[in-house]
């Protein structure tokens, strides 16, 4: 009954809960939480393709057939800290944004790159 | 269902909550745990490393870097789940329908199964003295140019978080901002100034190199266009520096590229003459190189001037 909820099927529900995030809120500091929710679900889909949970940790192999895969695990590491980085850099430009304008709101960021006044509207919903 | 999926299904409930909570602390603590229960999945799929640095890195130092922005937002209450789904219905579905769609091509996806790369991995692995941890020695041998390259990404993204604190909001610093790095920075200036011969000969290397070696003209002109930003970083302003040869040059470039792959393909090159592989590959390898290094270049220079 619950064999559909494997890595890849999970990894991809993640991933658009994180595009639904990055898509239909409206907050900044959400957009960058969203972000960390889609690039996890792209770690999970990677970690799980090449294991299973009665396989053993590639360091503890003892033959070929049992072992995780150690490939995509050493190509996630990276994926790991470089999507910490970047999450660094994305605050960073957030604040610098709410320090000058005042908002956290893409609306309101949008209209004042316009050159319009920002509508109470979105002054609201900040 | 065995313990992995309970904890998919926590995985499932806590992005939820953490992508529409209706507040940023709700949210920044629901990514938290987020994370933490990713990393036990990690470590239930066999992938201790990931996991661990899953839950260093991610988890909580992103959480602290996280909770650390929202100190400096006066509102942090943000429209909930309510608002938002009932105000775009449309799109709600839309992204529903793709959701639904990609799930079922994934379900019919045949099973991973043994890869060559995998197999040839673990069986150099079986037979070695087996003192160093498999990913380890991927991460530090095969993948080695990687590693180097994540490094130096992580480098970039510190100069740019320093760079941006200092210059960003209202301060009137940021129109000569750029030449106070030297000045606050000694050291990261130092280390920009020392890799920045190295980094020349590693993407030119990338660029020319073997076609059967990693890299290639996208990875070595992303790294030759790493050092004009740290050549400029370091150098202060230059104000009105003109990139007009450049874009020129990028344009001209892009035609002989695609004329060349179009006159190879359309005119059977590689069946008539099959020992032109290498040296067509190396010429298109060059050529691509200069263009996304042209591009790289214009785009970068373009917003320093414009900011």
């Amino acid at each position: 009954m619950f064999d559909w909820l494997n890595g890849p099927n999970v990894a991809v529900v993640l991933f658009f809960i994180g595009l639904a995030g990055v898509v239909l809120r409206k907050n900044m500091m959400i957009t960058v939480i969203a972000v960390g929710v889609m690039n996890t679900a792209v770690i999970l889909a990677f970690v799980t393709m090449g294991s299973a949970t009665d396989y053993v940790a590639p360091m503890l192999a003892e033959t070929v057939t049992g072992a995780a895969d150690p490939v995509p695990q050493a190509l996630m590491i990276t994926s790991v800290v470089i999507g910490v980085a970047v999450k660094t850099v994305f605050l960073v430009l957030i604040l610098g944004h709410y320090r000058q304008h005042q908002t956290l709101d893409w609306d309101a960021a949008k209209s004042i790159r316009a050159g319009e006044k920002p509508l109470e509207t979105h002054l609201e919903v900040i | 269902m065995g313990l992995d999926q309970i904890v998919f299904i926590f995985l499932i409930v806590f992005a939820i909550r953490a992508v529409f909570a209706s507040n940023l602390k709700n949210a920044i603590i629901s990514s938290s745990i987020f994370g933490l229960w990713a990393s036990l999945v990690y470590l239930l799929y066999h992938a201790p490393d990931v996991a661990v640095s899953e839950a260093v890195v991610a988890s909580s130092l992103g959480t602290v870097l996280l909770i650390l922005a929202i100190r400096n937002y006066g509102d942090v209450t943000v429209p909930g789940i309510r608002q938002m789904v009932l105000r775009r219905i449309g799109v709600d579905l839309l992204m529903l329908g793709v959701c639904v769609l990609v799930l079922a091509l994934t379900i019919r996806l045949p099973d991973a199964g043994m890869g060559a790369l995998r197999e040839s991995v673990m069986e150099i692995y079986l037979e070695s003295p087996r003192t160093v941890n498999p990913v380890t020695s991927i991460l530090l041998h095969y993948r080695a140019f990687d590693t180097v390259l994540e490094a130096l990404m992580l480098l970039i993204a510190v100069i740019g978080v320093t760079h941006l604190i200092e210059v960003g909001g209202v301060d009137s610093r940021a129109v000569d901002g750029y030449g106070l790095l030297a000045e606050r920075h000694p050291t990261i200036v130092k280390a920009l100034q020392i890799l920045t011969p190295i980094l020349v000969i590693l993407g030119l290397g990338l660029v020319t190199g073997d076609p059967l070696t990693p890299g290639g003209g996208f990875q070595g002109a992303g790294l030759l266009a790493a050092v004009v930003v740290s050549r400029y970083l370091v150098g202060g302003v230059r104000q009105g520096r003109d990139t007009k040869a450049l874009e020129t040059l990028e344009k001209v470039v892009f035609v002989v590229f695609v004329l060349s792959v179009a006159a190879y393909i359309f005119l059977g090159v590689r069946q008539q003459a099959p020992e032109a592989y290498a040296p067509f590959m190396l010429a298109m390898n060059g050529l691509l190189g200069l263009k996304v290094f042209c591009g790289l270049s214009i785009m970068f220079l373009y917003f320093a001037r414009e900011s």
